[in-house]
């Protein structure tokens, strides 16, 4: 019997998954058995295909090109644009095929394009819990430092009401 | 390795059905790609800040690990340590550029460059959700001091795959389910564990054999949700498995045929000359609930946990030979259960 994933090798392990009560039964080889156990025991959870897939879909397309050539490769220049990470180098479409970000930066600079999948995996949320004590210190530090540009504007235009406000604000977070 | 008492040879708490908790942390380095798009230089970089910022730091901490590259170990070496569950298969399989950072008593174990940069991960034996989590804050609080661990005020802790974003954290307990499996409660419970933000998995075995009843449950989401909060939902969760668990064992006990099982079992790891792996994870889920109903005595849960840790193949093939083939670790296996229930009986 052949591996059902590779469909190469001689299968040689049988892999019984039971997540939350759906029960999947693979005859595998050993190979794709230490690929799957890797990625069950070690808590991905999701496979990135699938993950990406509502985004991929213009990418299926164009890779069959069977469906209409025109209305993918509409979509193309959009997607292509051709911004780079600058620490990594990564551009939006590896991210997509590797299911993988490239380093902490492309958050940053692919924000706005890794919304929706973020917001697939995790609903609307925003992080609670600990913070990472430098980043906290300098994100605050930052956070006045914008608040005291404003303040500054507030008070050449002399709108003292929310130059007051701000005042304020920033006195609370200095405390 | 360290001749130190290991985690798991202690009890925890719940240890009749909770067999061990783990907690996970996933931690980045700004500046550096994620470990997929990583060259060697880069990965050597950053096994070493890892390194220094951990032995080379002022915590009391810095003299309880050991610092290991891993393409320097052999490949028994990486499957025994993947087998106790201290690196993922993935790691072991592809050692090169990779590192890790051994506490003594095997109970934390770092790995520098698998999927993300940092995996801390603290296990404990039983059920140790905030023992370990509190280990796991300690050691990422001392690296943080140095490393600056990539974060954002919104999305949190940043790794190489989404799925992880937030606390970076995920809790699992291991728990030994034989009579709520048998029965049919867990079958209805699992169904709804998804929507309380749990996920159950059963674990693995080979051919048809009986995988031992050992189930794992874990958080699900990682993001909006804080480290408390996860551990004290995943606690409530346990603890009524644990208590479905007990009743249903209560049920399975009252009559004859399960303490039938328990005792051919005890019978069999006593007399046997071979015995494949996965023959002995069925004798054992019947053992581990005979020992903790006290139907068996002469031996304690923590030593039942440190037999099925010493007779796991890579483990055999570590102490007594990595040419070892299966015939052989199967009598070995044998040869070494009836030397640790000797002194057992039926109680």
């Amino acid at each position: 019997m052949l591996c059902e994933k590779c469909k190469k090798n001689e299968a040689n392990a049988y892999i019984k998954t039971n997540v939350n009560g759906d029960v999947h039964e693979y005859h595998l080889c050993s190979q794709c058995a230490a690929e799957m156990q890797n990625s069950e025991e070690f808590g991905s959870l999701f496979h990135f295909d699938s993950l990406f897939s509502p985004m991929m879909s213009g990418f299926d397309m164009v890779s069959s090109l069977l469906s209409s050539p025109f209305g993918s490769f509409g979509a193309m220049p959009s997607l292509t644009s051709g911004k780079r990470c600058a620490v990594c180098g990564s551009d939006f479409n590896s991210i997509a095929d590797s299911g993988k970000v490239g380093c902490p930066n492309c958050y940053t600079e692919f924000r706005g394009r890794l919304a929706p999948t973020i917001k697939k995996l995790h609903g609307n949320s925003v992080h609670c819990g600990k913070h990472s004590k430098v980043t906290t210190q300098e994100s605050r530090e930052n956070e006045t430092e914008s608040l005291k540009k404003q303040l500054a504007d507030a008070v050449r235009t002399e709108n003292y009401e929310l130059a007051a406000e701000l005042r304020d604000k920033i006195k609370a977070m200095e405390a | 390795m360290s001749e130190m008492k290991k985690w798991y040879e202690s009890e925890g708490e719940h240890s009749d059905v909770v067999i061990s908790t783990r907690i996970r942390l996933a931690r980045n380095l700004n500046g550096y790609p994620f470990p997929h798009l990583m060259n060697q230089a880069q990965r050597k970089e950053v096994s070493e800040k890892v390194r220094d910022a951990l032995i080379g730091g002022n915590s009391a901490l810095r003299d309880r690990f050991r610092y290991l590259e891993a393409e320097k170990l052999s490949p028994v070496e990486l499957a025994s340590l993947a087998g106790r569950h201290l690196i993922s298969p993935e790691f072991a399989n592809d050692p090169k550029g990779r590192a890790l950072l051994l506490m003594d008593d095997e109970s934390v174990c770092i790995m520098i460059n698998e999927e993300d940069h940092v995996r801390i991960q603290v296990m404990g034996s039983g059920m140790q959700l905030k023992e370990a989590y509190d280990m796991a804050d300690k050691i990422d609080t001392v690296l943080d001091e140095t490393l600056h661990f990539a974060f954002d005020e919104e999305l949190g802790y940043l790794t190489a795959c989404p799925t992880n974003l937030g606390t970076g954290m995920r809790a699992s307990v291991m728990l030994h389910l034989p009579a709520s499996e048998a029965d049919g409660t867990l079958r209805r419970v699992a169904a709804s564990l998804g929507k309380v933000g749990a996920t159950i998995r059963g674990s693995y075995g080979e051919g048809s054999r009986s995988t031992g009843a050992m189930y794992q449950i874990s958080n699900q989401v990682t993001l909006g949700i804080s480290e408390k909060d996860t551990l004290a939902n995943l606690t409530d969760i346990t603890n009524q498995i644990i208590s479905l668990e007990k009743k249903s064992r209560g049920q399975l006990l009252s009559g004859e045929s399960y303490q039938d099982t328990v005792w051919r079992a005890l019978g069999i790891l006593k007399t046997a000359r071979v015995m494949n792996s996965g023959e002995f994870a069925e004798l054992y889920s019947a053992l581990r609930v005979g020992v903790a109903e006290g139907l068996v005595k002469g031996i304690t849960l923590g030593q039942l946990s440190e037999a099925y840790e010493s007779v796991q193949p890579a483990r055999l093939m570590e102490q007594f030979g990595e040419e070892m083939n299966a015939a052989q670790r199967d009598r070995k296996r044998a040869e070494i259960l009836r030397g640790l229930f000797r002194s057992t009986d039926i109680a």
